[in-house]
């Protein structure tokens, strides 16, 4: 059992941990305690309603201790606690790699990914990952076995944030290879022109997946904190600028906030959620959204099954 | 506080370096890595960010650490003033030693030196005791110490009287004469019991140049003896001279003077100069002197040249030096003197001597005398003979040698010069052995470039090189003599090295001129030939001048020119039994004051009278004096180059070997060297832990 631990662990705690599976059973045991709801032993069902027995129901739904009560035969429904299909998706562009803080963004994200993979297989969920950045460079399809989430931490020590990020391409590229309705977790800092990747989301939403992006940011991505003239250099190659701080600061933070503002508003009219993070928070919060939205999502999945979809 | 060495302050012009480094450094580019310029506006810096200066603190810090750099290498030091005061214990015996020269009449000079001597005396100690000697080119105690054994005096109000009755600035400077004379005065000074009485000299002076000895000979004080020198330098006064005078006459009716003006300050200046013939003003000149340069100024006057007359050239300006802006001179008429010159010998060296000899006393020039060939066969009669000889031997035969030792026992004056082979033995063995002078030989075996001597010392109190003492013609270092004869002299009252030469071997010297008295006559010996492959003499300017003060030297009664020394005795040119002495500036128009001859000291320059007996009867004669004060010479000493020809340096610069307390306590100067050190190296240390912060810091942030 993974030992009990305070919620909110700093992320300079967090960076001086490397071991991404001691970091992500940690925190997904912080977040169960208290979240997780028990199952019943031995069932994997929930309650749903009665309904009057029609013909051809299967005869072991009836509910016989209803029958001698009112003596009518009545159909048990139950929801069904069906597994999920998670695919989270970690985007390892070179502007992930960026960080002045304890931890980079990439190792933010990477310890989040981990985290949620653990607490899927904690509850026997599918997790797939996909990690890209101008092309697909990792992609663990979704598997029940228990090595998964071994793999999947195994696969997130091996990446190294490089390339450009180009978002769209594997939204669509998830879009196609994921084989049912289920959930996307998109983890990026999402540092890219807006139109393809708004439109790789309404896409990814007509599919009826639930789609979850984490956009991270360092702090001084989030303030521009540096003194006098500085040479800035893309991560991603986008060259070089001689700026003055003091004199771009303003105008920076106004892009920067048009640019997300915009985001967040396309994830609303698309019903995502959408969470930006700095690397400078705790990830609780972060894993905490994911639980909410996650049992959402199964009661969201089993109506539609229970209302034969649509 | 002062500076030893104020000039080196020029350094803190460097302070620009820093700010300029910093202003021209460009905001640093530094490469900083950033995830994303997709929302950083495209806007070129602005101008004022790039010009902004870079790391202020770094840049004061760097400038202080050349401002403290340079303050070093001034060598802060405290005046002795500062470490007087009441609370040093130790008895102090202080001598104040004011400089009472002409020079002081330059503007403002006196003033600076009252307030100085103010200062001094506020300083002095009530436990301590105080003398005052004044000087110029004499000295003079007005206020000694009080000897053991004497009632106590109020010596610092006697030192206050003294120091406001000061005389009127004249004369020349003495610091070797002054400073030997204060130093004397402790010797009587009471001794304490327990400590040793502190000994310091406190020199008021403008350290002139000419004060100090020009012949490199200096005065060492003793280490008891401290010297707090306060310097007085005066607003340069554009001060002119005259430095000479030449009386030519042409055809007895006209007199040509020549003067020789200099003018000390660096700016050119419009002056007059008059002549005054028997004190009255014949002629005046306007004069253009320029900077820092000397100008002949020619003044040809209608005179009977037949007579004797008092000359004088006054330069007129209104901040001319009293002293030295006149130039006294008696123009005498005299015969023209014969010099007999006899060659003999069988070298071509001789032949050659002759030629140089007759160069040197050309017929055209206004010589007092005339060379003529002497064959001692052909004029048997010694007595018919000329009032001086010059042999140039190289083999002069017996006969004639004895003639010329005869000669000489009679009062006979000769110039012996010797060929390429030396004196010829018949020479050696009749007057050359009566002189002392022995051994001959060669000093080098081969003559030979490679090899030669020079003049290693002359004797500049003889008459010979009186008229070499000014520095303008006391260098005699470009004579060289590439061989010579090794003579050995029993130095004694009548024979005396006048010159001595030193070859390679440094230490080894041999005489170059010698002058001897042999009965009633006078032999000067040259001991090197006239042969231009022995010696470059004869092609140097030093060969006439030579040549003529050794024929001078032999002609007694050639006594215009002297030149004389302040506080000298003045001696009688002639022969002759002096009942009055008249000196410059004593007649007071009722008669001259007489003085007995042995009391007659020089002190002004002016015109020198002498009234006697002579063999012709009664006689009176006047002479010029000219006493050199060179007060009008604006070089200054630097009070460390001063300290360096005294033969002693700062007391701090002095003592590492003696403990910091010490040092501390005893020092009249106290460097702050090791004060600017600890400041320098702190302003190290923060300068290098600063740039280790910012690099540091930088590095984190890129």
């Amino acid at each position: 059992m993974a030992p009990r631990v305070e919620h909110n662990i700093a992320p300079e705690d967090l960076a001086k941990v490397t071991d991404l599976s001691l970091l992500a059973q940690v925190l997904v045991a912080g977040q169960r305690l208290g979240l997780h709801r028990s199952p019943h032993a031995g069932s994997s069902v929930e309650f749903s309603q009665y309904r009057p027995y029609a013909q051809g129901d299967d005869p072991r739904f009836v509910d016989w201790k209803r029958y001698g009560r009112t003596d009518r035969l009545h159909i048990k429904e139950f929801h069904e606690e069906c597994n999920m299909h998670c695919t989270v998706l970690l985007d390892c562009s070179a502007s992930m790699g960026y960080g002045t803080t304890a931890l980079s963004k990439f190792r933010y994200a990477r310890i989040l990914a981990a985290s949620i993979a653990w607490l899927l297989s904690q509850q026997h969920d599918e997790v797939a990952l996909v990690a890209y950045h101008h092309e697909i460079c990792c992609h663990l399809p979704h598997q029940r076995r228990a090595h998964q989430i071994r793999r999947i931490l195994t696969a997130l020590e091996g990446l190294k944030p490089l390339g450009s990020t180009e978002t769209g391409p594997a939204l669509r590229w998830v879009g196609d290879v994921m084989p049912a309705r289920g959930m996307v977790v998109l983890i990026s800092d999402l540092l890219q022109p807006l139109p393809e990747l708004a439109a790789q989301l309404r896409a990814l939403r007509a599919r009826r997946h639930d789609v979850l992006v984490f956009q991270l940011a360092d702090e001084a991505e989030l303030t521009l904190p540096f003194d006098d003239a500085v040479t800035l250099i893309d991560a991603e190659g986008g060259g070089e600028r001689l700026v003055d701080v003091e004199t771009v600061r303003d105008a920076y933070l106004a892009n920067r906030a048009a640019h997300f503002d915009e985001l967040r508003s396309l994830c609303l009219a698309y019903e995502i959620d959408y969470m930006a993070l700095s690397t400078d928070e705790p990830l609780d919060g972060a894993l905490r959204h994911f639980l909410y939205r996650r049992s959402n999502a199964l009661r969201t999945q089993s109506r539609q099954r229970a209302t034969g979809g649509a | 506080m002062g500076l030893l060495a104020p000039w080196l302050l020029g350094g803190l012009a460097f302070l620009a370096v820093p700010w300029i480094i910093h202003r021209k450094r460009k905001p640093p580019r530094n490469p900083t890595p950033f995830s994303s310029l997709m929302f950083v506006p495209d806007v070129a810096p602005t101008s004022k960010a790039r010009k902004r200066i870079e790391n202020p603190w770094l840049m004061a810090l760097r400038m202080l650490l050349l401002a403290l750099l340079a303050l070093a290498y001034a060598r802060p030091f405290n005046f002795a003033v500062a470490s007087l005061g009441p609370e040093t214990q130790i008895a102090t015996a202080h001598v104040l030693l004011v400089d009472v020269s002409a020079s002081m009449l330059a503007d403002g000079q006196q003033a600076a030196r009252d307030g100085a001597l103010a200062t001094l005396l506020d300083s002095i100690g009530a436990e301590d005791d105080v003398a005052v000697v004044i000087f110029d080119d004499t000295q003079e105690v007005r206020v000694p110490f009080v000897a053991a054994g004497e009632a106590p005096r109020d010596q610092r109000a006697l030192a206050e009287k003294a120091l406001q009755d000061l005389p009127e600035a004249a004369g020349g400077t003495d610091y070797r004469g002054a400073l030997a004379k204060a130093e004397s005065l402790f010797r009587g000074v009471r001794q304490s019991d327990d400590e040793p009485v502190r000994q310091v000299i406190h020199l008021v002076s403008d350290l002139q140049r000419s004060g100090m000895p020009s012949d490199g000979t200096s005065f060492t004080l003793s280490e008891s003896t401290e010297l707090d020198i306060v310097v007085l330098e005066p607003e340069l006064a554009m001060n002119v001279s005259v430095a000479d005078v030449a009386l030519i006459p042409e055809k007895k009716e006209h007199l040509l003077v020549r003067a020789r003006v200099q003018n000390h300050g660096a700016a050119a200046v419009e002056c007059s100069g008059a002549l005054l013939i028997d004190n009255d003003v014949l002629e005046e000149q306007a004069l253009v002197l320029p900077a820092l340069g000397s100008r002949t100024v020619s003044f040809r006057v209608p005179v009977d040249s037949t007579q004797e007359h008092r000359v004088a050239v006054q330069v007129m300006k209104s901040d001319a030096l009293t002293a030295d802006n006149q130039f006294f001179a008696v123009y005498r008429p005299e015969k023209q003197r014969e010099i007999g010159v006899v060659l003999d010998g069988t070298d071509a060296g001789v032949a050659g001597a002759a030629r140089f000899l007759a160069a040197a006393v050309a017929e055209s020039q206004p010589l007092p005398w005339t060379l003529t060939p002497l064959h001692v066969e052909e004029r048997p009669d010694i007595t018919a003979w000329p009032e001086v000889l010059v042999v140039v031997d190289s083999g002069l035969d017996e006969v004639s040698a004895r003639k010329i030792g005869a000669y000489v026992a009679q009062g006979g004056r000769v110039l012996l010069i010797p060929g390429t082979k030396g004196f010829g033995a018949a020479l050696t063995s009749t007057l050359l052995q009566e002189t002392g002078v022995t051994g001959a030989g060669r000093r080098f075996e081969a003559v030979s470039d490679s090899q030669f001597a020079t003049f290693s010392w002359l004797n500049f109190e003889s008459a010979l090189f009186q008229n070499f003492r000014d520095p303008a013609y006391s260098d005699f270092s470009m004579v060289r003599f590439n061989n010579f004869f090794a003579f050995s002299v029993e130095e004694s009252e009548t024979t005396q090295v006048l010159a001595r030469l030193e070859g390679e071997q440094v230490g080894r010297e041999y005489p170059g001129l010698i002058s001897a008295e042999v009965a009633s006559g006078q032999v000067v010996i040259w001991t090197f030939p006239l042969d231009p492959a022995w010696s470059n003499l004869t092609r140097t300017r030093r060969f006439v001048p030579v040549l003529h003060e050794s024929i001078a030297l032999l002609l007694p009664r050639l006594f215009s020119g002297r030149s004389w020394q302040t506080g000298q005795r003045a001696t009688s040119p002639v022969a002759m039994d002096v009942d009055e002495v008249v000196l410059p500036g004593e007649s007071d128009g009722n008669g001259p004051d007489e003085l007995a001859p042995e009391l007659a000291r020089l002190v002004q320059s002016g015109y020198l009278e002498w009234a006697g007996t002579d063999t012709a009867g009664e006689s009176r004669v006047t002479e010029a004096v000219n006493l050199p004060f060179r007060e009008s010479d604006g070089h200054r000493f630097s009070e460390e180059e001063f300290r360096l020809r005294l033969g002693t340096t700062a007391p701090a610069a002095l003592d590492d070997t003696e403990g910091e307390g010490q040092v501390a306590q005893d020092v009249v100067h106290w460097e702050h060297g090791y004060a600017v050190l600890a400041l320098l190296l702190g302003a190290y240390v923060m300068e290098a832990g600063l740039s280790l912060w910012l690099g540091q810091r930088q590095r984190r942030e890129s």
